[in-house]
């Protein structure tokens, strides 16, 4: 204790300083009653009546502003109810006072050792005192929205939960009452006796949380200490294990577990079910194509197989064509049995001695349907015969046209022999008289050219036959030789 | 309850900024105080009242 009139520091048990004289009774006493109030709000921060260990503080402090040990715990009772910068300011003072052996330096330290947390809880101070203007000038929406903010960063910021608390009440609503009330239960586990919290928690008795304990009697009032009546000596330690700091985690941790579940999840996905499912995508493409080459095959088979058919019915319409074309016979209408009716004629007239009938038959005949040689044999045999005298026979005909004798005594027929002389010279080509006489027919017709062709194909093909002189005759009488 | 007036019941918080206007502008009195202010305030008393009568000494002579 220190004289208060010379600063001298005196035994605590004199009654008056020996340097300068002065009673120190009522200082003493002073001192003493400063002391008992360090004493009971220790007590009270025990168990957790910090309201009232604050109000007992402040009357220490009153009573001795240089008591450090009261103003130490009242900056850490201030540092666990959020208020952190009131709380350095009392550690600042007390520091003042006592700058040796001082636990204030120690708290101090420790705050500013993390200047990201003490710029944090300056943040959620400033956005308390902005939410409590903000709700202040009626707009309590806005200021909800900031006190959230700093009871999820400071959630043992008592003045701020209240002031949620409040502005939730205020809207009325009963959810809005429910958060209240789980505000309100919250900051009370940290301060038991504050009035205030008491108070909005008695507005909201009707308000029941989910595993709420049943609502008690009011607790009677604890019996007032006894007064101390010798000055205690207080531990040094004694009030540091009452408010440990306790850092608050942020309430990221259930966001980070969603994500690390999804990439989890995603990780879960790529390494084992989708492997399966391209596995299974892959084997029923297999199968598809198997499938496909199976039936490419097949029909690759079935066209090769009518590609055959396609053929061999080609032949057989070939066959059936020549045959139908040989039973239908050549253009002049011969089919292969008229052909053989006409031969069968011929050989009964050549036998019969008519062999003009017979060459007449013969004509019928169409000599390339015949398959049989001995029909062919037959056919030539009786040709050779026949054709020879039968042309000498029509070209006889065909020269009395054109004389006008025989038949066509008096009235000669140039059409008529020229139909005549071309029929001889069918059944012979080397009828050189039938061609002289189709010349003179041409001539008489004053068709010379047609005429000059036949006289010369005499004299040029058949050099030897009696009818060059004539036709050469002739042709000088046409002015060409 | 009367909400306005709950709202009216709440003060700021100290922040940093405002920290050092409050530590180094609060003239921090107590009893002590008081007491050495009564203190000197009884001794100053005593030395007037010594040099009053002082004074009427020198005018009685």
């Amino acid at each position: 204790m220190n004289c208060p009139r010379c600063n001298v520091k005196v035994a605590f048990a004199k009654k008056r300083c020996d340097n300068c004289g002065q009673d120190l009774t009522n200082h003493r006493m002073v001192i003493s009653m400063s002391n008992q109030y360090y004493n009971t709000a220790l007590e009270q921060a025990k168990v957790r009546d910090l309201s009232g260990a604050i109000r007992s503080l402040r009357q220490s402090l009153e009573f001795n502003k240089m008591n450090t040990n009261a103003r130490n715990l009242l900056g850490l009772i201030y540092y666990e109810e959020g208020e952190v910068v009131s709380a350095l300011s009392e550690w600042v003072i007390s520091t003042n006072f006592q700058t040796k052996y001082n636990d204030a330096e120690g708290y101090i330290r420790a705050v500013q050792e993390n200047p990201n947390k003490l710029d944090m809880y300056n943040q959620t101070i400033k956005k308390y005192n902005t939410a409590l203007n903000s709700a202040k000038n009626g707009d309590e929406d806005m200021a909800i929205i900031q006190l959230k903010k700093v009871v999820g960063l400071n959630p043992k910021f008592i003045r701020a939960n209240q002031l949620l608390a409040l502005l939730y009440m205020m809207t009325g609503r009963r959810d809005n009452k429910l958060r209240a009330k789980k505000l309100l239960l919250n900051i009370q586990k940290i301060d038991v006796t504050n009035t205030t919290t008491i108070r909005y928690l008695n507005e909201l008795k009707d308000v029941h949380v989910k595993g709420e304990e049943a609502p008690k009697k009011v607790a009677a009032e604890p019996p007032k200490p006894e007064p101390v009546k010798t000055l205690p000596k207080v531990e040094q330690d004694a009030y540091k294990i009452i408010t440990p700091y306790k850092e608050e985690k942020p309430s990221v941790l259930p966001f980070i577990n969603v994500i690390v579940g999804v990439i989890i999840g995603m990780a879960l996905m790529g390494f084992l079910i989708m492997p399966h499912i391209n596995a299974s995508r892959l084997q029923k493409e297999n199968e598809n194509f198997k499938k496909y080459s199976e039936t490419k095959v097949a029909n690759d088979s079935d066209v090769s197989s009518l590609k055959a058919q396609i053929e061999e019915l080609n032949k057989e319409k070939a066959a059936l064509e020549k045959e139908n074309k040989e039973l239908q016979g050549d253009e002049n209408g011969a089919t292969m049995k008229d052909s053989y009716e006409s031969l069968l004629a011929a050989i009964q007239a050549f036998e019969n001695g008519d062999k003009v009938l017979a060459a007449e038959s013969l004509a019928k005949v169409n000599e390339a349907i015949m398959t049989s040689e001995t029909a062919k044999a037959v056919f030539d045999k009786i040709k050779e015969e026949t054709y020879m005298e039968m042309s000498n026979s029509v070209f006889e005909q065909g020269r009395d046209a054109y004389n006008g004798e025989g038949e066509y005594a008096g009235k000669r027929d140039y059409v008529k022999a020229v139909e005549l002389l071309e029929k001889a010279l069918s059944y012979n080509r080397d009828n050189t008289d039938a061609m002289y006489f189709l010349g003179r027919c041409y001539q008489q017709q004053s068709q010379m050219e047609k005429a000059q062709e036949y006289y010369n194909q005499i004299i040029n093909n058949y050099p030897d036959s009696p009818r060059v002189t004539e036709a050469q005759t002739r042709l000088r009488e046409l002015g060409v030789r | 309850m009367d909400f306005e007036a709950e709202l009216e019941k709440f003060q700021p918080s100290l922040d940093i900024e405002r920290a050092e206007n409050a530590i180094t502008g609060k003239s921090i009195m107590d009893v002590t105080d008081l007491i050495h202010a009564i203190v000197q305030n009884t001794e100053e008393r005593k030395k007037e009242e010594i040099g009053d009568n002082t004074v009427e000494w020198v005018e009685g002579v």
